[in-house]
């Protein structure tokens, strides 16, 4: 474990430590995977933890070939997915890559503070 | 209207946004600025399908991922996906929560693009075919797995 953690603050600066953090501590995030440059799965949790490190990496390839396309050198600096309940957030950081799944609120959950 | 009227008042509706490209059926239309002319449409339109797909294989839910946003320094892609096939807008470089605002505006030409994209499917009469600009011809489509190169694991 501690091994691990070592490893993973080699590919964040502080302040990237400490927004991660905050951003995982909202309660609407239910998923979150750390990946290296390179594609490799540094950290994974939550929603889809199996699969999304490998999915993501492939996202944000195929995100780069596209700003490739328009001639932009430089990788994708943020990308969102949409559907359903659910919206993700990948940030291209330093020396990583975060992604964030997040639960969006509810209509049933809008009604229910209506009521309130 | 033809597909291309719809896909121009899309951009003509907002000023922030540059060009779409549109893949149906097999088809791309374009109406990026002339200074694109040499962007291959085509994979570009390809690729936010991919990112469709690869999102898919996370089985998100009933209706899965059906919109990406991607922010770059010189310029923001919104692609979403439609029945028909997959939008994508080129747009100045807007963070998403500004390009949220605008999206409604965008939203009111769905419908008139999937009802001129329902038309497109039924075959034309010859002499009107000739008339329309061809569109440009599919190159062939690799399958997702060859189009990748970083394993997922299943």
């Amino acid at each position: 474990m501690e091994d691990s953690k070592a490893t993973i603050a080699q590919f964040l600066t502080a302040s990237e430590s400490a927004e991660l953090k905050r951003i995982k501590e909202d309660p609407a995030v239910i998923g979150f995977t750390l990946i290296a440059q390179d594609g490799t799965e540094l950290e994974a949790s939550g929603a889809f933890k199996d699969l999304s490190a490998a999915v993501f990496a492939n996202i944000f390839d195929v995100a780069d070939r596209m700003g490739e396309e328009f001639g932009v050198d430089d990788t994708c600096p943020a990308l969102f997915l949409e559907g359903g309940d659910l919206e993700v957030a990948g940030i291209s950081m330093s020396s990583a890559r975060a992604v964030f799944i997040k639960r969006r609120p509810s209509r049933s959950a809008g009604d229910l503070r209506s009521v309130g | 209207m033809s597909v291309e009227r719809v896909l121009n008042k899309v951009v003509q509706h907002n000023d922030q946004i540059l060009g779409c490209i549109l893949l149906s059926s097999g088809k791309v239309y374009d109406n990026l600025p002339e200074r694109y002319e040499l962007v291959d449409v085509l994979e570009v339109a390809e690729n936010a399908e991919s990112i469709f797909e690869l999102a898919g294989t996370l089985e998100a839910g009933p209706n899965g991922f059906d919109q990406a946003f991607l922010e770059f320094e010189e310029y923001s892609f919104f692609a979403r996906t439609l029945d028909e096939g997959v939008l994508v807008l080129l747009t100045n470089p807007i963070e998403r929560s500004a390009f949220k605002k605008m999206q409604v505006g965008v939203n009111l030409f769905m419908k008139p693009l999937r009802r001129e994209l329902a038309g497109q499917a039924v075959p034309a009469a010859p002499e009107a075919e000739s008339e329309e600009v061809p569109a440009k011809e599919p190159k062939e489509k690799q399958p997702l797995s060859k189009r990748i190169y970083r394993g997922i694991r299943y």
